[in-house]
């Protein structure tokens, strides 16, 4: 199933939204949610560590090196699939 | 014998929005003698890239994988995705020289290199293979034997069973015998080792909440009084979507989804609030007046 998936963008240019918007999350924060300010703060009120911060210069060099920021450049989105 | 180490990795879902999980784990964990670090500049852990690209997800893993090897200590994970993602990575780049090598082709890019020294573990397996079953259940000093619960372990604690291997992912029991410590009675029920659903909701809602809402059906069938979970994607289909597979199907469950340390951690003594019960969605009201 996943080698029919990654053919579906790589081949198709195919790939359902909420993909992107993970991967384009990742490239932006490190993490595939864009986690709000008021949430990092609420950690520190709560008591939990500081989340760390991720290397985004990292991430970005591997979604280049490994095609992916090119995969993303071009695939088509669909925002739902019927059952 | 020494105190148990490891890096934390609280992935992305969990900071995002189930501080909860993380909160009771890290207190319970504290009260065991479990020492954790926190993971410097670790990224998401790859899992849901696997859909666009797997090599970008394997070379996204295998990079926090090399942190944790310059730390020198094995990764503690609470989410289910991560660590299958992570535990996965690792041993198929042990086994396979070539991949390896390719991975490793990437990773020069950002100065690192997998080298295969460290270890993955999910918080169920560190209770049950390294804190031990007498260590926690030492630590029981209230124990809940006014509860009847029922369990999902999810998909990933136990699949693919060749990368896992632990437990048996027809017939799982690591996480009922961790339930069965703190006094509370762990029930079976039909279809339990039956996917939550969560993983296509981004594509499609009717199929995840049908499986949902069925696996609540069950779980009501037995009069459980709690669900047990230890994965966050689990949690927020069966807990914070719960309200929405109500209107959905017309029905009334009103169950609440309880995080495996927040059951640990009332039965190790600890309040509802320390343990942030509060944050659930579906209010454990009835149930902590049974536990009092």
């Amino acid at each position: 199933v996943r080698v029919l998936r990654n053919m579906a963008v790589e081949d198709k240019n195919l790939l359902p939204l909420v993909y992107k918007e993970l991967a384009t999350n990742l490239m932006k924060t490190g993490y595939v949610y864009e986690i709000p300010e008021s949430r990092l703060q609420k950690r520190v009120e709560q008591g939990l560590p500081p989340l760390p911060k991720p290397n985004i210069k990292d991430v970005l060099k591997i979604f280049e090196v490994t095609g992916s920021s090119r995969l993303l450049e071009k695939v088509q989105t669909v925002a739902k699939v019927e059952s | 014998m020494a105190q148990p180490k490891y890096l934390i990795f609280p992935g992305c879902v969990i900071p995002y929005r189930l501080s909860s999980y993380e909160i009771s784990a890290r207190k319970v964990l504290a009260k065991l003698g479990v020492e954790l670090v926190e993971m410097p500049e670790y990224n998401c852990c790859g899992y849901p890239m696997d859909v666009i690209n797997h090599d970008l997800m394997l070379t996204l893993a295998a990079r926090n994988l090399c942190v944790a090897e310059k730390q020198n200590l094995p990764i503690l994970t609470l989410c289910n995705g991560c660590f299958c993602s992570l535990n996965e990575t690792n041993k198929i780049l042990k086994e396979d020289k070539k991949l390896r090598e390719k991975i490793n082709s990437y990773l020069k890019e950002v100065g690192m290199e997998f080298k295969g020294t460290t270890e993955v573990k999910h918080l169920i397996y560190v209770l049950s293979e390294d804190v031990g079953f007498e260590k926690i259940k030492e630590a029981i000093t209230k124990p809940l034997n006014n509860l009847r619960v029922a369990q999902h372990s999810g998909c990933h604690l136990l699949r693919p069973a060749k990368y896992v291997g632990r437990d048996d992912p027809e017939n799982p029991t690591t996480l009922k015998n961790l339930i069965r410590l703190t006094g509370a009675e762990c029930l079976d029920y039909m279809d339990e080792t039956e996917c939550c659903g969560n993983p296509i909701i981004g594509v499609n809602e009717a199929v995840p909440f049908q499986m949902a809402k069925e696996k609540l059906d069950h779980i009501r069938a037995v009069k459980a009084q709690a669900m047990i979970t230890c994965c966050p994607f689990c949690h927020i289909m069966f807990d914070l979507n719960q309200p929405r597979i109500e209107r959905a199907f017309n029905e009334k469950f009103g169950i609440p989804v309880l995080h495996y340390p927040q059951l640990l951690g009332l039965a190790m003594g600890f309040t509802p609030e320390e343990l942030a019960l509060n944050e659930l969605r579906v209010k454990p009201n009835e149930l902590l007046s049974l536990v009092k």
